[in-house]
């Protein structure tokens, strides 16, 4: 089943001879429980790929569609983009980004309490997807109290925690030293698969790129062809 | 709410810091309202505790307190027996200055009738009520002198018999209530007192006003027939002394608190915009993961609220403590209390504007960005 698909995405930025065309006519389609990486140079257009699909900008042309439902088509959003990402996307960054006032706890509940109420089986959920990311006994410290690997593992469940259809991932290891990059991937893997969700990460991180089911390469806008010689896990 | 109280209290510091200042500025506010308030209700004192009289006083003449004024003795026979009046009683006062245990004390006499009372209706807070012609006087608490004590006016002994709580003449000066019989006597000595420590502060009217109380409202008619005189009801004695000086203070010192409301909201307005902008990166988080606007604004502008209310609650809660101790009257009203939530939460919305608006305007995408 298709979670989220780019159709011929098209996002230029700027006018007249300055204009750069950030993508051209990319298209992508992800898999419920897919793992995809999104490679390519800097400047390549893999952060404006990545908010078009996340509903944070809209191409001028082509559509993204989520679960089969049309959320943006050229140039427009179909419905509120705010409440299709509290709904349907996972984030995660670069840098955790945990709020730093709250535990770790309210800051994975965060995107729940977005939404509306937290139920007691909201809770013991958490707590037992925590727990599998071997943060249980960190429920109640504060961000900072934690090492880089946990805060990326406390963004990740904040991410699934309202099981989301698609989750977006913009360089979620470039933080981190090799081995908890790597811990890191796989816990994503491991949890988005399980949740059936899509995930689609850009990364430079060459050590990683074995956790994912395909990638695929952007340069100059464009999507290339999957290089010669290239491997995957696969899905099984 | 739940974001704005977890962030406040990550920073005690800060909160706690504009919370005090905010408590200070509202206790000045509340405290300059409940002087105006003290002042009114002292000025009035007098006329509020004739109770519903009319008032007649030297014709053309807005006293006996906003103006002078003199009548002849026989005007009070002549009311008393206006057909429709149930009681007429002189009003007589004199200002007077003594020295008491080495204070220097000035106090307004009063002339009363006994036992039965009048023109203004009493009753000592501790002991009692004339009941001799002569040499007895209730005196107003604030002077400090006890029951019981004895004291001289002009060559004439009295006896503390009475204590009045909060009675004071319009112009701010502790009541006695002696005699008339009394009264006359200390003005036929003052030349001897004026060689002493004690003096006339003010020239002596024979009879200010005549307060009457009357069964019909015909009888103001008829009183305002008795050539001479001036007719007032107790509203419009009010109204006469409330529009001299007094209104003069008030505009002053609501001009005084609008300034510090002003100065409140411009400090709660900067902290709550520096504290926006301290977060604009949890700002920037939140909306990317879906956050309505409301939630936005709850956060905001509940910190404001939060700060506020807490300053309100704590300004009011040591106004109650403190007002006390100062040497004017400070009169709160529960009126005026509850506007000042009301107030609080305007501000409270006022100053968020600029930082609700910065709120929304932060991008989502920012909290991509390394
Ligand atoms: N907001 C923007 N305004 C103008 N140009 C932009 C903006 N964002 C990206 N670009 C340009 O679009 C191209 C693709 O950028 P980006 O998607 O950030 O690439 P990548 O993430 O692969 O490094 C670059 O040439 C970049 O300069
Ligand atoms: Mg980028």
């Amino acid at each position: 089943m298709i979670r989220i698909e780019a159709r011929s995405l098209s996002r230029t930025y700027g006018q007249g001879p300055l204009a750069v065309k950030a993508l051209d006519r990319v298209s992508i389609a992800v898999q419920a429980g897919e793992v995809v990486g999104l490679l390519g140079p800097s400047g390549s257009g893999k952060s404006t790929l990545l908010t078009c699909m996340g509903l944070l900008d809209v191409a001028e042309e082509g559509e993204v569609r989520i679960d089969d439902q049309i959320v943006a088509k050229n140039g427009k959003f179909h419905g509120d983009p705010a409440t299709l990402r509290r709904q349907r996307i996972g984030f995660v960054f670069q840098r955790a980004n945990l709020v730093p006032f709250l535990d770790v706890l309210e800051n994975v509940l965060l995107p729940l309490r977005l939404e509306g109420s937290v139920s007691r089986q909201d809770r013991s959920r958490v707590e037992t997807l925590l727990a599998r990311l071997d943060l249980g006994d960190r429920l109640r410290h504060t961000p900072e109290a934690l090492s880089g690997g946990q805060r990326q593992r406390v963004a990740l469940a904040r991410a699934l925690v309202a099981r989301p259809s698609v989750v977006l991932a913009d360089e979620p290891t470039a933080a981190l030293d090799a081995k908890r990059g790597r811990e890191a991937i796989l816990a994503l893997r491991e949890t988005s698969r399980e949740a059936g969700a899509a995930v689609v990460v850009v990364t430079h991180d060459s050590r990683i790129l074995d956790a994912f089911d395909r990638t695929i390469e952007l340069e100059d806008g464009k999507l290339l062809e999957p290089p010669p010689g290239h491997t995957a896990l696969g899905s099984t | 709410m739940r974001l704005a109280l977890a962030e406040l209290r990550a920073h005690l510091g800060r909160f706690l810091g504009t919370v005090a200042g905010l408590v200070l500025l509202f206790t000045v506010v509340l405290g300059m309202g409940g002087i105006y308030r003290g002042m009114v209700a002292d000025a009035t004192f007098l006329i509020d505790s004739a109770g519903d009289a009319l008032w007649l006083t030297e014709e053309g003449r807005r006293g006996p307190f906003a103006e002078a004024s003199r009548l002849p003795d026989a005007i009070v026979e002549r009311a008393r027996v206006t057909p429709g009046v149930t009681d007429a009683v002189g009003f007589r006062t004199l200002t007077y200055q003594f020295r008491h245990q080495g204070r220097e004390l000035r106090v307004t006499f009063l002339s009363e009738r006994f036992p039965e009372g009048g023109p203004l209706r009493l009753a000592p807070a501790q002991g009692r009520g004339l009941q001799r012609a002569r040499g007895e006087i209730v005196l107003d608490q604030a002077l400090r002198i006890p029951l019981g004590a004895r004291l001289t006016f002009a060559d004439e002994p009295f006896e503390v018999v009475g204590l009045l709580k909060g009675g004071v003449s319009s112009g701010g000066d502790p009541i006695a209530l002696l005699s008339e019989a009394d009264l006359e006597r200390i003005l036929q000595t003052l030349p001897a007192a004026d060689r002493g420590v004690s003096g006339v502060t003010e020239a002596w009217s024979p009879l200010a006003a005549v307060v009457v109380h009357a069964a019909t409202p015909q009888a103001r008619e008829q009183l305002a027939r008795i050539p001479g005189v001036s007719v007032w009801s107790a509203g419009e004695q009010r109204t006469l002394l409330l529009e001299g000086a007094i209104d003069k203070a008030r505009r002053q010192i609501g001009l005084f608190r609008a300034l510090l409301v002003l100065v409140s909201t411009v400090l709660l307005s900067l902290v709550v915009f520096a504290m926006t902008s301290a977060k604009s990166r949890e700002l920037a988080l939140v909306k990317l993961l879906g956050a309505r606007h409301r939630t936005l604004i709850a956060w905001v502008v509940g910190q404001a609220i939060t700060m506020t209310l807490a300053a309100y609650g704590l300004a009011v809660a040591l106004g109650f403590r403190v007002f006390p101790l100062f040497p004017r009257r400070v009169v709160l009203s529960t009126q005026e209390l509850w506007a000042g939530v009301l107030l609080a939460l305007l501000l409270s919305l006022i100053a968020s504007a600029a930082a609700v608006r910065r709120a929304l305007a932060i991008p989502a995408a920012e909290a991509l960005g390394g």
